[in-house]
């Protein structure tokens, strides 16, 4: 048999209609994807360094850390906007804040880090908490969280992540979280500077760009 | 090999449509055409199709390594001198590829010859992947085929598990899907692979070719500004090395399917170097440079440009003349000649092997029969079986 046999999957009867997706808008995206199956991790969820370490006195450093670092990052990941208005639009009043001069190019606002959520791994480790280590991590299990204020925002009242990942209420400590979640790259936020750098060879000769 | 005539389904331009298969019939002549199928031996699959094809493929990727060591050869093989350092850094570190189609003259007999490497931009993935395989089980639910038939297929299965491999082991959890966007028959081919990416797990959302962006950094960007992590491209590199935005090619961090040291295989210069490198393999046809053309040859060739598609500007050349040709828009960097190989002929029809590859594994065939010599755009796809 040159073929396995499987039954051809229904995904492709939605080719009927051969559509243009709608481009993907920064962090409105908004899929939910709390718990996957059976590959979930615990995690914590906390506003600030202070409220961590209240939590966990014995692990002050890594509180500390944690937050600089979701800091920095929310500054390289959270949606920007060219306005204060937009931002307060989408984020509500009082929730936006100056971007940082290093991710400037693409907007000057964004809405501010509403807490971190780190997994809960990190906490279970009582020895001397090595921050150099935590910094060389690539991959730290970590992530800033931004929330809405607006009423109408589907993210009222929500803590989500800089994709868009809903990960509960505001008021949330715990959370399940599939680990994808934090094995997830999100890219920097960007904004195109120039557009139609490809595609003029065929534009100009409409001869086929296929190779068959 | 046979060909064999066969009733068509009788819903089956219904079935298309609920599969979105568009491009069936194209300025008013067939595409796909049920009216017969080829049935092959697994002998003949096995020993002249799928072990050529994998062969032939670790032949063509020796001729990578060596072109990318040579400034001549890469010269020679027209990739701007500007990207010479981006192509062999893609070689060098082994940036994965997804798939491939080897154009290959067989009639069932004598060794398959390659013609040649459709390995940037190959379309006719759809019909191949899916569409043939439903065909055959349409027909043999309907009595109209033996439950023996099998067929040399595993195309889709192959494109899933590979997309998935690139998702779990090189992080491409959303890839972008780029294509002219007015041209059917590619959108459909793109549409295919966007559902076979969320098949395995990944994120694929569609860009316009003509629609990507370039922002600070410089990062490659969609439509909404998103930064294009993973990109398959249904376009040519041979293109985009000429256009405004290559300069950036070499340094954007963009992963691209096809990657850029696919440029060497897709190229028809890679014909000559083959043969220069494993000169009387059974799966080869003599080729040359234009200046290495032997002088006393009288025998008849093929003149086919550098770079070319669907067939235009090759001609068939005998003794020097011109005995058959077809336009296009191709040539201004220059030409390569082939040994003239009859494809084989069938009825009215002219038969061509198409052989895939998914990575380095042979992952079925497509066949296509054109009344002229040169197979064309407008030649017709023809399902095929197993059987014996």
């Amino acid at each position: 048999m040159k073929r396995s046999k499987v039954s051809l999957s229904k995904r492709f009867d939605k080719l009927s209609t051969i559509y243009k997706p709608k481009p993907l808008m920064g962090l409105m995206v908004g899929a939910a994807m709390l718990t996957g199956c059976g590959d979930d991790e615990s995690a914590l969820m906390y506003y600030t360094a202070e409220d961590c370490t209240a939590e966990n006195p014995a692990h002050f450093a890594l509180c500390r850390a944690a937050y600089e670092e979701a800091l920095e990052e929310s500054a390289r990941t959270a949606p920007k906007f060219s306005s204060l208005a937009d931002c307060e639009e989408d984020f509500g009043m009082m929730n936006c804040t100056d971007v940082p001069s290093p991710y400037r190019q693409v907007g000057t606002y964004m809405p501010a880090m509403a807490g971190f959520m780190l997994a809960a791994a990190w906490f279970q480790d009582d020895d001397d908490f090595d921050i150099d280590l935590f910094k060389s991590r690539k991959k730290k299990r970590l992530m800033p969280l931004f929330t809405s204020y607006n009423t109408r925002s589907p993210f009222y009242g929500r803590r989500v992540g800089a994709t868009g990942v809903d990960l509960g209420r505001l008021t949330d400590r715990r959370a399940k979280v599939s680990r994808s979640v934090f094995d997830r790259e999100v890219p920097t936020t960007t904004r195109a500077a120039s557009r139609g750098g490809f595609g003029r060879t065929v534009a100009s000769s409409r001869s086929a760009s296929r190779g068959g | 090999m046979l060909r064999i005539p066969i009733s068509e389904r009788p819903s089956w331009r219904q079935t298309a449509d609920q599969y979105g298969f568009q491009f069936h019939t194209m300025y008013g002549e067939p595409y796909w055409d049920e009216t017969h199928y080829y049935q092959f031996s697994l002998r003949q699959i096995e020993n002249d199709l799928e072990d050529p094809t994998e062969e032939i493929h670790q032949m063509c990727l020796e001729v990578v390594d060596e072109v990318v060591n040579s400034e001549s050869l890469l010269r020679r093989f027209q990739i701007p001198d500007g990207l010479w350092g981006a192509v062999a850094d893609s070689w060098r570190k082994k940036e994965p590829s997804l798939y491939s189609r080897l154009d290959l003259a067989y009639d069932g007999r004598s060794p398959a010859k390659l013609l040649e490497n459709n390995a940037d931009t190959p379309t006719s993935l759809f019909e191949t992947g899916l569409w043939q395989w439903l065909w055959l089980e349409q027909q043999v639910d309907a009595g109209r085929l033996s439950r023996g038939c099998d067929q040399f297929n595993s195309l889709q299965e192959k494109l899933i598990q590979r997309l998935g491999y690139l998702r779990a082991h090189h992080g491409a959890h959303t890839m972008h899907f780029c294509s002219v966007d007015d041209s059917i028959e590619d959108r459909g081919t793109v549409q295919y692979l966007q559902d076979c990416a969320e098949e395995a797990g990944i994120k694929a959302p569609f860009v316009d070719i003509a629609d990507i962006g370039l922002a600070e950094g410089p990062i490659f960007v969609d439509t909404g500004d998103q930064p294009l992590d993973w990109c398959f491209k249904l376009y040519p590199w041979e293109f985009m090395f000429r256009e405004e935005y290559a300069e950036q090619l070499s340094i954007a961090p963009t992963n691209w399917l096809e990657p850029m040291w696919k440029s060497i295989l897709s190229n028809k210069a890679l014909l000559p170097a083959l043969w220069k490198k494993f000169p009387n393999h059974p799966n080869l046809l003599p080729a040359w440079f234009e200046d290495e053309l032997p002088k006393a040859s009288t025998s008849a060739l093929v003149r086919k440009p550098i770079f070319s598609r669907e067939g235009a500007n090759i001609s068939i050349l005998n003794n020097g003349q011109v005995e058959e040709s077809v336009e296009g828009p191709y040539g201004s960097e220059g030409y390569i000649y082939q040994a003239y190989h009859a494809l084989p002929k069938f009825g009215d029809s002219y038969t061509l092997i198409g052989s895939w590859l998914v990575d380095d594994k042979a992952a079925g065939i497509s066949v296509r029969e054109d009344h002229s010599r040169i197979t064309q755009d407008l030649s017709r796809f023809i399902p095929h079986v197993i059987l014996g």
